[in-house]
């Protein structure tokens, strides 16, 4: 008589168990693939800052001013404006 | 029959299922925590973060030293989906010039069946990485510090390398000497590993947070350090010297604005790490006069109506005989005669007038005694003689037979720009960790010369540059309070046998309020061998692009 309603809940609680395992672990792989793709992104815009400091610092360096500079030529203007009375 | 049967079971289950119990609780409750241990080192790793080195930036902001993070491009053969050429292609599209960099190895790898994996030396970037998500393509993270003046202030920062576990460790210079500030505090994190061996973050057991090495704001003017490395190669070329060193000093703060010391341009390019500046010692020659009259007029043992009443001859001391650069001599000179005319005579007879005590006491108050303590990695210390006899003494008067530092010298005359008081050099201003700043401390200073002093040698030394030798060079809108130094350089402990010298120019500007106190010395010129005609002409070009930038 007492059989029955115990099955029931050792099977109703193994269940519970396997879904709630299911549930959980995915849960978890979700969170740490988003952890992981997040630490990714936040790499990959540290980098990307980096790179970004790295040019305004070459386009503002005094040695690359300077030896562009020296390689700079006037150009003569040719150009003529023939005023027309 | 069957009753007994099912006892025999039912006994034979129950005891079973005893012993299974039993064994249960031994795994489960005795060992447990020795299995727990066991699973967790198999499961759980230690990761290592490693903080991001510290920055190196001048006085504008401007970043001296930066850090890079390049990708060196690997090919993996079995792992290809698409045909080499295609995938070289690709390659190109995103890195130029790929194919003609490394054409060579490319031929090799691919005409080699056996040779399944190459590494090429280009270095790709961030932008370029993520375009190359092709299989078969592998990527090595690169870190190096990167430096937007290429070579600029090089003695002063330093450069670095790798211990081995792969830490950067700072050589030479400010990444030696703040080696601690510029590492930062490495982070750990202890957790779970999953299939492929990374860490599941989110069930880690214990971290600690990596903090990245401070930012180091320093002194040095970027322009004027331009113009120093510009102007000391010029130089060094222009009097066919060997090398040569030039120093900047804010003279109220001790605040180093340019700091270089160069080689011939025919010269090889010396090591990084060691810099002249700090770490050679050399006799200062007649750029010490100065310092010897002040020790003279602080004690009183001379007044400002000193004349010399014997500089008509040379001053002979037992066997030797004190005589003059130009080999004249300068009857009845007054003291600014001594200094403008350079006269060794004159300055010997005043040492001999201050002594040995009171000259001693001078040199350990200048600092010449000890370093500087320069927050720059390799600092010599200056070695000083015993016994003192008179020879040594008279020589000593003129800058013969004493020893400093470039720094160290250029830290002593600066007292006298700085109204008597001894300020200690650096090269640092402040640090920035997370946005708060962090100063450097000062350094004690102290008044060695008294104010009276101070009025009479910068008197002395503004008469000297505009009634002497240089005063051609003196851009007239310029006051310039100066002395310049010829010493020979000694070999074995004689003069004899050598014609090099190491030829200076040191002085401040304006006289009074200076804005900077500078030194340039440059080593064995052969165009001539003085200061006056090849350190200083550097000192007044500089001196005239720095009163415009400072």
């Amino acid at each position: 008589m007492l059989n029955k309603p115990f099955f029931l809940l050792i099977f109703f609680l193994i269940i519970i168990q396997v879904v709630f395992s299911f549930y959980y672990s995915s849960e978890i792989i979700n969170q740490n693939n988003l952890i992981n793709q997040n630490q990714v992104t936040l790499q990959s815009f540290k980098i990307e800052n980096q790179e970004l400091e790295e040019k305004l610092a070459i386009l503002s360096s005094l040695t690359k001013i300077e030896a562009t500079a020296s390689q700079k030529k006037y150009i003569n203007l040719k150009e003529t404006i023939n005023l027309k009375n | 029959m069957q009753n007994s049967r099912s006892k025999i079971l039912s006994i034979a289950l129950t005891f079973c299922f005893i012993i299974v119990s039993f064994r249960f609780f031994y795994w489960q409750v005795l060992k447990a925590p020795e299995l727990k241990e066991k699973a967790k080192n198999q499961t759980y790793k230690l990761e290592k973060i490693l903080p991001e080195r510290g920055k190196i930036y001048s006085s504008d902001n401007f970043p001296l030293v930066l850090n890079q993070t390049t990708y060196q491009l690997s090919l993996y053969k079995p792992n290809f989906k698409e045909d080499f050429d295609k995938i070289l292609d690709q390659i190109e599209q995103a890195y130029p010039n790929f194919k003609t960099e490394n054409i060579e190895s490319i031929d090799k790898f691919k005409n080699n069946p056996n040779q399944k994996w190459i590494t090429f030396n280009s270095a790709l970037n961030e932008k370029q990485k993520k375009i190359l998500d092709i299989p078969g393509i592998e990527f090595q993270k690169i870190e190096k510090r990167f430096y937007p003046e290429n070579s600029m202030a090089r003695d002063i920062l330093g450069t670095i390398g790798r211990d081995f576990s792969g830490t950067q460790i700072g050589y030479g210079g400010l990444e030696a000497f703040y080696q601690k500030q510029l590492q930062g505090k490495i982070g750990f994190i202890w957790g779970p590993q999953d299939a492929t061996g990374k860490t599941i973050l989110n069930k880690k057991s214990w971290s600690s947070d990596a903090a990245n090495g401070r930012n180091i704001f320093t002194n040095i003017n970027r322009s004027a350090q331009f113009y120093v490395e510009k102007l000391l190669q010029e130089g060094i070329d222009k009097f066919s010297a060997d090398s040569g060193s030039i120093t900047i000093i804010e003279p109220k703060t001790g605040a180093i604005l340019a700091m270089a010391s160069l080689t011939a341009t025919s010269s090889a390019t010396p090591s990084s790490i060691r810099n002249p500046a700090i770490s050679d010692l050399f006799e200062p020659g007649s750029i010490f006069k100065p310092l010897i009259v002040s020790m003279a007029l602080d004690t009183k043992t001379i007044d400002t109506n000193y004349i010399c009443t014997k500089c008509n001859q040379s001053h002979i001391i037992g066997k030797y005989n004190i005589s003059n650069w130009d080999s004249e001599f300068h009857a009845d000179s007054s003291l600014q005669d001594i200094i403008k005319n350079s006269d060794n005579i004159g300055m010997s007879y005043i040492i001999a007038k201050l002594g040995k005590e009171n000259f001693l006491n001078y040199y350990q108050k200048l600092g010449l005694t000890q370093k500087t303590g320069i927050d720059l990695q390799g600092e010599a210390k200056p070695t000083m003689k015993t016994e003192w006899p008179e020879i040594d003494l008279a020589t000593a008067s003129f800058g013969q037979g004493i020893v400093v530092t470039q720094i160290g010298m250029l830290q002593a005359f600066n007292t006298i720009a700085n109204d008597g008081i001894l300020v200690k050099p650096k090269i640092v201003n402040y640090f920035t960790e997370n946005d708060k700043i962090i100063k450097n401390k000062n350094q004690k200073e102290f008044q060695v010369f008294n104010q009276q002093t101070i009025k009479d040698i910068k008197s002395i030394l503004k008469y000297s540059v505009e009634n002497g030798v240089v005063t051609k060079m003196k851009p007239e809108n310029l006051e310039v309070c100066a002395k310049s130094g010829t010493a020979q350089v000694a070999i074995g402990g004689s003069y004899e046998n050598n014609s090099s010298t190491i030829a200076s120019y040191i002085g401040f500007s304006p006289c009074y309020n200076p804005k900077f106190t500078m030194i340039v010395t440059i080593n064995n010129p052969k165009t001539s061998p003085w200061g006056s005609s090849t350190a200083a002409p550097i000192w007044y070009e500089l001196a005239s692009k720095l009163n415009d930038l400072l």
